[in-house]
């Protein structure tokens, strides 16, 4: 398993190497990056869901945590926007914990509806944040950024570095990176005593819990650090586009993120991947209909959930289960 | 079998895969009580669970009153006349007793009706009356099988499964339970009995079934069952 | 003593509106295990229902709150028959649900946001004026919200308790299968318990449209604290949800007046997160056993 995980690994990773020198298109190089940052995202929030059965939906919160605490200790400590990210993922990981200590003891629907609502207070404090924190001129600058949101930060520095011409591949690469690592880590736990102890969880809560596994330190744990990458995601977020607001919040956002982490199957390890591809391309081919965009995204979601309950990634391994029966165990993929 | 209420034709029946009743074959005559006896695990309660439809059976058929039943949901089969009191009396834990008795009679549309069904059960259970307003979950073990009895009274079955009545009761208990049942079966009602200690039980059956593995291994008249010794060492144990 | 005064009474309106949309969340959670994302646009859909009698339909404002009662039902109906009845089998029910309810949430709220338009609308269905109890300014539409608020709480309470149909949804709460073999047509019974979830969630948002604006996203806050509120409760414990709603409706009317309107959600956040480590079955719910 692990080394089938490899191959397709280093297959993907050598494909995305090749791609801005292969094909210059600066639009595609763009998108992608904005496709690693999601990946990444619905990654941490497939191996949270997915993988070890908590019901978060702080996830987008997190990542604005991570963005926005990047972008202040880039704008008012000067901070090297490097740095600013770290400082930004460790933000997201203290204050997860935060929400976990309080939410992970109980049952799976307090968790969502907690969670839910620890993300619209926070975008409730942004939003209705109206004092004046520093004044350029006569124009007025809140703390947060308030509604109009954040911007006038540091980026990577590529555009020193490459030119005009090349920075997005400077910017691409960190995303890339930043996707590689997140993959690992998810698949380190996956493929890990803790992933098999978490299946085990789900299957059968009372036979786990008898065999002295501890579901609530174990799903801190995983929460913690899925939050750090979620946050460093937000932080790349904030570097590449160089502005962040509190559209980070919106509903239409998260629905598109969870529609990414269903199609591709919530659970499976190349889920989150598979889902991003897919929703991405749709939004892109669909464009013109941008009026109706949230509302197939909408549709996509309650289809995907009664049609394909386990995803494309899902649906697929049932296929090549069928044509070539492994003799493994069909352990879910 | 022409005047029996129940049929089952090898009927076969289990749980993902795993095979729990193998080829069953009984009948139920109107106005008997027939006793289903053998070791827990082997099967009673799903046997129950399949004539009710809780279960889908795999194979066979199970007739009722001419009609067949495999593929009817237990809205339906309850609809048909046949009352299931499940073994550990599935009641609704926040509801009354009263309230209890009504769901009994959810078939029934009329609510005077209701209210006449609820007064019969209130004489053949007193204690029910007193106890009307109660929380169900605040009754003591004896009186919750008396409500789930007379819930499953309240649907006006023509057949009655009682699953393991005595279970988890006190001996006093089980004297008062047994006597409503005698009763009962004075008035000629149907009923299948499942039980896993048989002395109570035999001392109402009309007929007998033991079941093991999942096989019926022997079925008669319980007096035909008491002259063979075999078999009473195993099961008049309890 | 005014202030105090102004701070119960306006607690109390905004916590009767509360309570509607408690109850709907508490009875689908209670009834079918499903924890209802799409609650706030449920509530936005009755304030819109309402305006569009006079607005686009023509009729009498009057014709607001039935028809908003009826478009509740109608979509309740709607979210049970166009995905929850395929879902009910399947063994991550709980979750995927959850994800469905979140899906359908966006699709009412962007058709809401194609007819309607996202500029905030003004609720025509109201009254105006008030009367003075001692030094403070009493609006009768704060007191018509309480009064529709009671009046359709006790209508809830009466039907569960004392119809068959009533009886039949508490029931199939309380023990599913225990409910099919008294022959309760279990999906039917979940059907309906959508629509009077629906029916309830838009009353609910018809009042508390009358005292802010109409606007698509309308929803979220008050379903957040229809969330807290049943968190607080105890998810499926109604009468609880009835008293936490006006605890935190009077809470909320203090906080935003002792530190501002923003506060109002973190602060009762916090209180509930606070609350739930201390008694994480909810400070009124009961611990339940799960049976293995």
């Amino acid at each position: 398993m692990i080394r089938r995980d490899l191959i397709i690994g280093l297959c993907l990773l050598a494909v995305a190497i090749a791609v801005p020198f292969l094909l210059g298109n600066r639009y595609l190089i763009t998108q992608l990056t904005l496709f690693f940052i999601w990946a990444t995202v619905v990654t941490q929030w497939n191996l949270v869901f997915g993988v070890a059965g908590i019901f978060s939906l702080a996830q987008m919160a997190l990542f604005a945590v991570g963005a926005y605490i990047t972008a202040m200790f880039s704008l008012y400590f000067g901070v090297s926007i490097w740095i600013a990210m770290i400082i930004g993922a460790v933000a997201t990981v203290a204050f997860s914990l935060l929400v976990g200590l309080a939410c992970l003891r109980l049952r799976g629907a307090y968790v969502a509806l907690l969670t839910f609502a620890v993300s619209q207070a926070i975008f409730i404090l942004i939003i209705t944040d109206v004092e004046c924190f520093r004044m350029d001129g006569t124009i007025c600058y809140q703390l947060t950024g308030g509604v109009k949101g954040f911007s006038g930060f540091e980026d990577f520095g590529f555009r020193e570095a490459l030119g005009y011409k090349y920075w997005p591949i400077g910017n691409y690469f960190v995303a890339l990176v930043l996707l590689t690592l997140g993959m690992i880590f998810a698949f380190a736990i996956i493929r890990s005593p803790m992933g098999f102890a978490f299946r085990a969880l789900r299957d059968n809560e009372g036979y786990a819990m008898a065999s002295g596994v501890s579901r609530f330190k174990y799903q801190l744990l995983v929460f913690a650090l899925a939050a750090f990458f979620t946050g460093l995601a937000g932080g790349v977020y904030a570097g590449h586009f160089k502005v962040v607001g509190p559209s980070l919040f919106s509903l239409s956002l998260l629905v598109y993120l969870v529609a990414m982490m269903v199609v591709g199957g919530v659970g499976r390890p190349w889920g989150p991947i598979v889902g991003a591809a897919l929703l991405m391309s749709a939004d892109e081919s669909l464009r013109e209909f941008g009026e109706y965009r949230n509302i197939g995204i909408g549709a996509v979601i309650v289809l995907s959930v009664i049609l394909l309950p386990d995803g494309v990634v899902g649906a697929l391994s049932k296929w090549t289960h069928r044509i070539w029966p492994s003799k493994e165990k069909p352990v879910p993929d | 079998m022409s005047d029996s209420l129940l049929d089952l034709e090898a009927v076969s029946a289990g749980y993902a895969g795993r095979p729990v009743l193998r080829e069953i074959s009984l009948s139920v005559q109107s106005g008997l009580v027939v006793v289903i006896l053998g070791p827990n695990g082997h099967g009673k309660t799903t046997l129950l669970r399949c004539i009710s439809g809780l279960v889908k059976s795999t194979d066979g058929v199970i007739r009722f009153d001419g009609k067949t039943l495999n593929r009817n949901s237990p809205e339906q089969i309850v609809n048909l006349g046949i009352a299931h009191v499940p073994q550990g009396d599935l009641l609704f834990p926040e509801m009354s007793v009263r309230d209890n008795l009504l769901m009994g009679a959810y078939l029934c549309a009329n609510a005077e009706d209701r209210q006449d069904r609820l007064e019969e059960i209130y004489v053949l259970l007193p204690k029910l009356k007193e106890r009307w307003e109660q929380m169900a979950n605040s009754l003591s073990g004896g009186e919750r099988r008396m409500l789930a009895i007379g819930r499953g009274l309240m649907t006006q079955g023509r057949l009655m499964l009682l699953d393991e009545p005595s279970l988890g009761l006190a001996p006093v208990m089980i004297d008062q339970i047994y006597s409503v049942i005698n009763n009962l079966k004075a008035q000629g009602k149907t009923i299948v009995l499942v039980e896993e200690h048989p002395k109570r039980a035999f001392e109402v059956a009309d007929f007998v079934y033991l079941l093991e593995d999942g096989r019926i291994i022997w079925q008669g008249k319980p007096e035909e069952m008491t002259g063979r010794k075999e078999m009473l060492g195993a099961y008049l144990g309890g | 003593m005014d202030t105090v005064v102004q701070i119960v009474v306006s607690g109390l309106t905004v916590g009767a509106m509360y309570a509607l949309a408690t109850i709907s969340l508490s009875l689908v959670w209670g009834s079918l295990n499903m924890l209802n994302m799409a609650q706030g646009t449920l509530l936005t859909i009755g304030g819109f229902a309402s305006y569009a009698v006079s607005a686009n339909l023509g009729l009498p404002i009057f014709f607001g709150l039935p028809f908003a009662m009826i478009v509740g039902c109608l979509i309740g109906y709607l979210m049970y028959f166009g995905f929850v009845q395929f879902m009910i089998n399947q063994p991550s029910f709980d979750t995927s649900v959850i994800i469905a309810t979140i899906g359908f949430a966006i699709i009412l709220e962007n058709v809401i946001l194609k007819i309607w338009g996202a500029y905030p609308l003004r609720q025509p269905l109201g009254i105006t004026g008030g009367f003075f109890l001692g030094g403070v300014h009493i609006p009768y539409q704060n007191v018509l919200i309480v009064a529709v608020s009671v009046v359709g709480m006790l209508l809830v309470a009466g039907f569960v308790s004392r119809t068959r149909l009533g009886r039949a949804i508490r029931a199939t709460s309380q023990n599913q299968e225990a409910a099919r073999l008294m022959g309760v047509p279990v999906r039917f019974i979940f059907a309906q318990v959508l629509a009077l979830a629906g029916f309830l969630a838009a009353v609910s948002g018809l009042l508390l449209s009358t005292i802010t604006t109409l606007s698509p996203t309308m929803g979220y806050d008050p379903m957040i604290k229809a969330f807290i509120i049943c968190a607080i409760a105890g998810l499926g414990n109604i009468a609880g949800a009835l008293y936490a709603a006006f605890i935190l409706g009077v809470l909320e009317a203090s906080i935003q007046y002792l530190f501002g309107v923003r506060f109002a959600l973190p602060t009762m956040l916090l209180l509930v997160i606070a609350g739930l480590i201390w008694r994480p079955a909810g400070v009124f719910g009961r611990r339940t056993v799960t049976r293995l």
